[in-house]
């Protein structure tokens, strides 16, 4: 095990320029192997993580991946690992920058894809996001008898985001084998990702009003109230509660 | 925590989980990798669950014990809270390192064996089990490649940092097979030049495949996506002989097949215990 050349770098400086290889296709960590190992190591090393990166793109983006099919996939992963390494050891986090990357990527050809990343991105955070106690319509009336205003949280699954196309609609097509046709639209959709309290991942088209009504609640739900029509958002309103869009923070 | 030497388990991989958990199955230990358990919902709920149900190891793969720099508190903030939550019996890394900075590699990288790496990963195991307040298992990796002219060799390095951090060993003989093979050096030899007891507190057993390199050399990949080989067993009933019966567990990440599949490879462990 033990050969010729010293290693020379510091632990640190050795481990700058390995993660370079492994990432870049670089072959600098060579100066310091013993003789008997070849620079062909190296590429196991560098193989293995651009497969496992790429794999693990594709598992986030499962509907881009069918929509532009593996080989383009992969060109365009081996990219975005270039580009977005992946940052830490929790591996929920890589991924992220998939949305902006594809807007620079595919500036002309399937304008509605960096929307799509998005919506797929949201049901990644959402499926895996953070458990917390579910808000009660019995504490909410507790609440109510008891403060002037008061805090209405999200749950930590809660996701909404701003699309230029129907990229719902071409999620829903690709959930089974046989894709149907849909017709692209070009207008602006307000989109509610969360996790109900049965682990189930909804998506759904917002209204203004609804986005901003969940936007200010946890801020003030007072103020949140006076932002919408409460006879037409009831039930609406309801739903979230049965389903554990609303947290409560005193648990 | 008193842990039963006689414990075979497998390792417990997403295909299987709803599997076990509607149907009881008999093994002694389930060893899942804990940073797939680091987010909420249904992944939280169902290892809450395995961890009632069975005795459970948290292996780690992502904390980077070798890493220069500092070890990221949020991950270890993350670890712990798992380690409160599930109340493994045992709790694993690796001796390797896949992070410097902000760049994080999805493997498990060599780790050149020096004194200063000997005092950075010591520093960094102390600090892991004061975090999670137990003491912790290292395992040996698998390597494709070796640093020239190095202070300690790979037994030496692992006997310095357990006597330094009070760490214990997980052996995995198949990583020793494995690297032996890739960088020329004799598996039982690596073996021998450990203790015999006091150290070595877990074997992993796990299978390899064969791959031939640009340059015509044969290199052993560690795919975990096979049976466990001949040569590994070898090596396993000479382990068992040095070191006495320890808490064995099964490892299959790749192509992972069926629960009974994977549980034959269990009972084989078994039998040779006998």
């Amino acid at each position: 095990m033990r050969g010729e050349n010293k290693v020379k770098n510091s632990l640190a400086e050795l481990q700058q320029i390995f993660l370079h290889d492994i990432y870049h296709g670089t072959k600098n960590t060579s100066s310091v192997l013993n003789s008997e190992t070849s620079k062909e190591r190296l590429e196991i090393y560098f193989n293995n993580t651009q497969l496992t990166l790429i794999d693990l793109l594709r598992s986030l983006y499962p509907v881009i991946d069918k929509i532009v099919g593996t080989d383009f996939f992969n060109t365009l992963a081996k990219k975005y690992v270039q580009k977005y390494p992946l940052i830490n050891g929790n591996r929920y986090e890589f991924g992220h920058q998939l949305a902006p990357f594809l807007t620079n990527y595919l500036p002309d050809q399937l304008p509605y894809l960096s929307d799509l990343a998005q919506l797929e991105w949201a049901y990644h955070c959402a499926y895996n996001a953070d458990d917390a106690h579910i808000m009660t319509f019995e504490k909410l009336q507790r609440l109510a008898n008891n403060d002037n205003d008061f805090n209405l949280s999200v749950h930590p699954s809660v996701q909404i985001i701003l699309v230029n196309y129907n990229v719902l609609d071409i999620w829903e097509a690709h959930q089974s084998n046989t894709i149907e046709i849909v017709h692209l639209q070009q207008q602006l959709y307000k989109i509610l990702i969360f996790r109900d309290v049965q682990n189930t991942i909804h998506m759904k088209i917002l209204s203004s009003a609804s986005q901003i009504f969940l936007a200010t609640c946890s801020q003030s739900f007072l103020t949140a109230l006076q932002t919408i029509d409460m006879e037409n958002f009831q039930l609406e309103f309801a739903e979230y509660m049965v389903k554990g869009v609303f947290t409560d923070r005193s648990e | 925590m008193v842990v039963q030497n006689n414990l075979c388990g497998i390792g417990l991989r997403t295909p299987h989980v709803q599997e076990i958990l509607e149907n009881k199955i008999n093994v002694g230990l389930l060893e899942v990798h804990a940073e797939n358990y680091f987010g909420g919902g249904i992944a939280r709920k169902h290892i809450l669950q395995i961890a009632e149900e069975y005795p459970l190891s948290l292996h780690g793969v992502g904390l980077s014990l070798g890493r220069a720099d500092n070890l990221d508190k949020e991950h270890l903030a993350r670890f712990a809270k798992l380690v409160k939550q599930t109340q493994p019996i045992l709790v694993s890394e690796h001796l390797s390192w896949s992070a410097y900075q902000h760049i994080h590699a999805p493997d498990l990288l060599p780790l050149p064996f020096t004194n200063e790496a000997l005092n950075i990963f010591v520093s960094h195991v102390h600090q892991f089990q004061e975090v999670i307040n137990r003491t912790i298992l290292i395992e040996n990796p698998s390597n494709y490649l070796a640093f020239a002219d190095l202070d300690f060799t790979e037994p030496e390095f692992l006997i310095e940092l357990c006597r330094h951090s009070g760490c214990g060993l997980l052996l995995d003989i198949n990583n020793i097979a494995v690297s032996a093979h890739n960088l020329g050096y004799d598996a039982y030899a690596y073996l021998d030049a450990l203790p015999s007891s006091g150290l070595v507190k877990q074997f992993h057993l796990a299978g390899y495949q064969t791959n031939v390199l640009k340059n015509s050399q044969e290199i052993y990949i560690d795919t975990h996506g096979q049976s466990i080989k001949n040569d590994v067993w070898k090596l396993y009933d000479y382990a068992l002989q040095k070191f006495g019966d320890l808490p064995v567990l099964v490892e299959w990440d790749t192509n992972v097949p069926s629960l009974d599949t994977l549980m034959v490879e269990a009972d084989k462990v078994n039998a040779r215990r006998k």
